[in-house]
């Protein structure tokens, strides 16, 4: 009985740092229509140099964090400015090709910080330390209070996000682009812009995610292309599109994952969310709320 | 038994009711032209005989067997054959390679041609009068050519019936004339042929029964002569009766036109790919003005709003107040003063009226765009009583007049409308119709109207531009159009 | 039938390289004809690749799962069995082309960005699968053959340059036939080729099975020409994007432009070994910067296909 609740609650905390996840991604994908295939690189390389600002250069907790989630909004700048801009306003590649190449650039840059990061700091996985130490049993559940700390701030951004998209300003403009880029132009504002508010608030969301999760289940260099698996398996899964799509679907997977990592064994986590990809992908690919 | 038969056909797209239950029957043999004004129908009622969507409800039946749910490619392989308006063709093949696959049977295992392809696709070549391009590259021949060729293919197929989506648009008068011919000649007379065009006057002389659409509902089918004198035909596809506009037909009252150019156009090309769009093509406008730019499907209005909007390349040179804007991006383009009501509406779909309206006022202060949302708000009483609805679900009309809205949200110095009244009921078109009134009128402001509704744009006009296959054939004022070009546009 | 002038020029673009290839183990030393067989190997993929991207247009992110079935397929009944080679090899031909049936064709109906995912999961749950079975199939170290294909250096290089031979030569035969204008037709327009009639998922069905029959079959063969089979080279991620890249490279909807650039990927990737564990980055980077400014590849420009 203990291990359902065990589970319950674990699932619930993986769920909450997967969906915060899924927002970025999928945000990325109904404003710029980009599959970013780096994503779970992102993931790994802000958790990677927080660890690193923490663990070696002894820097307070917070102030590691942060500038995790700065490297993160970096690379983010970095990716759009010299691999998805250039695509864009590309001459020498056909239109209808573009959306194809700018997935194949996402994949070899995703092997570029991979590889970067593999070479400097190696494959053994890196555990971010707890905000603060401590436990509470309940129901003799192991139920620390960094496990509470991470799962109230995934959700406390991902309200904050949603009120931001729905009811500010600047939002709302963001919205309007997944709808419409032209309908936008004409409105006088500079979709430059747009773009540049967009893979910021990527990049600190990836990057928030990143170290969330590295402080939850710790983070290795070589778990980043499953991390994009398990993104896609979110976004596909909640519906391509839908970010209310993904933002459930995040918990089914994640409770997928706990379910597998209890019942089964820790390495086969991420298993059960590819053959749900596949089942979605062949049964019912608009998934439960897509759009397409 | 009738070939084909429609029955209680209805379509809708999100708010708009495209196709409302539409009964017609075509027999073997017949030529049918469905006509109607943009935003008819007639192209979704012909994209439900090809198979490209599917009905909401009611039936089709082709040789008696109900087809309405059937994909393109069965449809096909049971005699019906179409051809696309904007088909395009393999530029890496000839013509006759082109042609031979259409003759290409459906067979996976195709790693030979037929040893009769060469002869059968050189005879479909011949009826359409292409054997002198048969070995050309499609990307070498003249527009004229390619339309032939695509209709060679489809005839290729000998189709019981076929489906021509818009065969006489882009051609000239001459060439409108020799497709027709040739497509009589070519048929058989057990072939029936259903076409839609905007040619109302090349449709007129090619078929034996019309069809006619509008917004949505089918209010005229028989004889040609007999359709075209139905008053109700006369009215929506004319506006008023001739005689009563041929006296309203001025400068209207209340324009004053100063003589400051706010807008100096000079594109000398427009391209897309190889297809030259537009050609040498220079307006003026001054403030105050109402200049309408008038003429048929295809002959480059939208290319020209869309050069002046930054939205596609041009060569040449837009000037705003002497200002060159040949380098700005289309928010720098329009942050000038420049507000853009395209044919496409790009409304934020998903959003609420107030929404898109307060998008419109996105560059303004909360104070600001607050009180001008009021004067939209009061300019277009519509879309007060619904603020808080999605846009996709408003009807067309709604929809039309929120793009306006959102536009005049600007404060702009210049009011582009590309075909405002594209498949709008008399009563939303009266609307769209007033609002430019006092827009004009009152408040003076000077607007660029694209419309191919030729009444609707001398309604309101103080100068017109013809444009005719990418370059201006007349220009001048609303009088003299009526006197020199009417009799062609006017019926 | 007539050829076209273009068709023409390939098959001479063809008979030149294919009397180049003959010709250059009797002047390089044994190495370099070792690492030319790996690059026929590899050619094989990349050819299949191009049929499915240049001519059908449907991007595949996983060419490796079929493949790496070929492979592995093959591998465990020659560890398990006592099957002769060429069965081996057969066998796992045939698994690939039944596990990409299965698995990924029924993408082929959908239209979006589906059959791109789909390859990819695949590529990534087949590693999985690897790992967690690592009992049988060796895991991240991978398996030892006993079986080999020849123990000399000529033989070897001449047996993957039949491959590639044979599979070119099936591969341009779908191309130049009416198979291939099909094809290109449904890539280009899929509402035009329907409305001439044809039932466009067909010929994707076919295009797919042959490329997955040709990947398997040279992931077989190149396994018993290694020695080993494992999951970083013929699985991984990387493994993909370098076929992609040397597709890419060579010259898109070209079949043989993807055949030089194999050569380029597979030679560079030697000379930057020395960088260690930076090489992927390496290629990865000069990949990206091909893509941005060179999409044409070397054999687009050379034979001037548009």
């Amino acid at each position: 009985m203990h291990l359902l609740l065990q589970i319950l609650v674990n699932g619930f905390i993986v769920g909450s740092i997967y969906a915060l996840s899924a927002m970025g991604f999928s945000l990325i994908f109904g404003t710029a229509g980009i599959l970013n295939l780096a994503h779970g690189a992102y993931l790994v390389l802000a958790a990677i140099v927080a660890w690193f600002f923490i663990s070696h250069l002894k820097l307070p907790l917070l102030a590691g964090l942060s500038i995790g989630v700065l490297a993160s909004v970096l690379f983010s700048y970095l990716l759009f400015f010299l691999v998805v801009n250039p695509i864009d306003k590309s001459t020498r590649i056909p239109k209808e090709e573009k959306g194809v190449f700018v997935l194949t650039a996402t994949l070899l840059w995703s092997m570029i910080v991979q590889g970067l990061l593999d070479y400097m700091f190696g494959a053994t996985p890196v555990i971010i330390p707890p905000f603060t130490h401590g436990n509470m049993h309940l129901f003799a559940i192991k139920l620390t209070y960094n496990m509470l700390i991470l799962a109230a701030l995934s959700l406390c951004i991902i309200g904050l996000l949603w009120f931001f998209i729905n009811k500010t300003r600047p939002g709302k403009v963001l919205l309007a682009a997944s709808m419409s880029h032209t309908g936008l132009a004409i409105m006088g504002i500079e979709l430059k812009r747009v773009h540049l508010l967009l893979w910021g608030i990527y990049g600190v969301l990836t990057g928030v995610s990143g170290v969330l999760l590295a402080s939850f289940l710790g983070a290795s260099a070589t778990a980043a292309p499953e991390l994009t698996g398990l993104a896609f398996s979110i976004v596909v899964l909640g519906g391509l599109g839908s970010t209310t799509g993904s933002f459930f679907a995040s918990y089914i997977i994640g409770y997928l994952g706990t379910l597998t990592a209890y019942l089964v064994s820790p390495s086969y986590t991420s298993l059960p969310a590819f053959f749900v990809l596949v089942l979605i992908l062949l049964i019912r690919p608009q998934g439960l709320f897509g759009r397409f | 038994m009738a070939l084909l038969e429609a029955l209680g056909l209805s379509k809708r797209f999100g708010g708009i009711r495209a196709v409302r239950d539409v009964h017609f029957a075509v027999q073997e043999g017949e030529i049918v032209g469905l006509i109607g004004p943009n935003g008819s129908g007639k192209s979704t009622l012909l994209s439900l005989l090809t198979g490209v969507c599917k009905p909401n409800s009611g039936s089709i039946r082709f040789d008696g067997r109900e087809i309405q749910n059937w994909p393109i490619n069965k449809r096909i392989k049971h005699g019906i054959a179409i051809v696309f308006q904007h088909s395009r063709p393999l530029n890496r093949q000839t013509v006759l390679d082109n042609i031979k696959l259409a003759l290409l049977p459906d067979r996976v295992f195709n790693i030979h041609y037929p040893k009769d392809i060469e002869v059968k696709a050189l005879q479909a070549a011949k009826l359409l009068g292409l054997e002198d391009v048969v070995d050309s590259y499609p990307g070498s021949l003249p527009f004229g050519y390619l339309r032939r060729m695509e209709i060679a293919k489809a005839l290729a197929l000998e189709p019981r019936l076929l489906l021509l989506d818009e065969p006489f648009a882009g051609l000239t008068p001459s060439e409108v004339g020799e497709l027709a011919g040739l497509i009589l000649s070519a048929k058989n007379e057990n072939q029936a042929i259903v076409l839609v065009d905007h040619n109302v006057k090349a449709v007129y002389s090619f078929v034996n029964r019309i069809i006619a659409l509008y917004v949505g509902n089918k209010i005229a089918d028989g004889q040609p002569h007999e359709v075209m004198a139905d008053a109700e035909v006369r009215r929506v596809f004319l506006g008023k009766s001739m005689d009563e506009k041929a006296g309203s037909l001025s400068s209207p009252a209340g324009s004053s036109v100063n003589s400051n150019f706010l807008m100096d156009l000079n594109i000398q090309s427009i391209k897309y790919g190889k297809a030259e769009i537009l050609r040498n093509v220079a307006i003026r406008i001054r403030e105050g003005e109402f200049v309408s730019l008038v003429g048929l499907n295809g002959a480059g209005k939208s290319s020209l709003l869309k050069a002046i909007t930054g939205l596609v390349n041009y060569v040449g040179d837009v000037k705003w107040r002497g200002l060159s804007t040949k380098q700005m991006t289309t928010a720098q383009i329009i942050r000038l003063g420049i507000a853009f009501a395209p044919e496409t509406r790009e409304l934020f779909r998903y959003m609420s009226v107030k929404e898109n309206l307060e998008l419109g006022g996105e560059r303004l202060n909360r104070h600001e765009r607050q009180s001008r949302l009021d004067d939209v708000y009061g300019l277009f009483p519509i879309l007060k009583e619904r603020p808080a609805q999605p846009a996709y679900t408003l009807s067309g009309g709604e929809q039309q007049m929120l793009t306006i809205a959102r536009a005049m949200m600007q404060t702009p110095s210049l009011l582009i409308l590309d075909e405002p009244t594209l498949g709008l009921a008399p009563v939303a078109l009266d609307a769209i119709s007033e609002t430019l009134s006092t827009l004009h009128g009152k408040l003076g402001l000077t607007i660029l109207l694209a419309e191919q509704n030729v009444h609707f744009a001398l309604k309101h006009s103080d100068s017109i531009y013809l444009l005719d296959r990418g370059s201006i054939g007349w220009q001048g004022t609303v009088a003299g159009f009526v006197q020199e070009v009417g009799h062609k546009y006017l019926v | 039938m007539s050829i076209s002038a273009s068709s023409k020029n390939l098959l001479r673009f063809a008979a030149l390289l294919l009397v180049i290839f003959v010709c250059l183990p009797w002047v390089l030393s044994l190495y370099i004809v070792g690492v030319l067989t790996i690059a026929f190997y590899f050619s094989v993929f990349t050819m299949s690749w191009d049929l499915l991207f240049g001519y059908s247009g449907e991007f595949n992110f996983g060419p490796t799962f079929l493949i790496g079935v070929g492979a592995y397929g093959a591998a465990l009944l020659n560890v398990n069995t006592s099957l002769p080679l060429f069965a081996c090899v057969l066998l796992g031909t045939l698994t690939a082309v039944l596990a990409g049936l299965l698995l990924v064709a029924p993408a082929l109906r959908l239209r979006g960005p589906y059959f791109c995912l789909i390859t990819l999961v695949s590529v990534l749950l087949l590693g999985e699968f690897i790992t967690i079975f690592a009992q049988y199939t060796g895991g991240e170290i991978g398996m030892t053959l006993p079986g080999i294909l020849s123990t000399s250096g000529m033989v070897n290089y001449y047996l993957a340059l039949g491959l590639v031979c044979v599979s070119a030569g099936v591969f341009l035969t779908i191309t130049e036939s009416p198979i291939g204008l099909i094809l290109q037709a449904g890539a280009q327009d899929p509402v035009a080729a329907e409305s001439l009639g044809f039932s466009i998922v067909k010929y994707k069905i076919l295009a797919f099975s042959m490329s997955a029959f040709f990947s398997g079959l040279s992931g077989a063969l190149l396994v018993f020409y290694m020695g080993t089979a494992s999951v970083s080279m013929v699985v991984s991620i990387s493994v993909v994007l370098q076929i992609i890249i040397a597709a890419i490279i060579g010259g898109r909807r070209t079949i043989l432009g993807p055949i030089l650039g194999s050569l380029f990927i597979i030679i560079t990737g030697q000379w930057l070994q020395y960088l260690g564990q930076l090489d992927y980055v390496a290629v990865s980077i000069l990949a990206l910067i091909i893509l941005l400014f060179f999409p044409d590849g070397i054999a687009g420009i050379a034979l001037r296909r548009r």
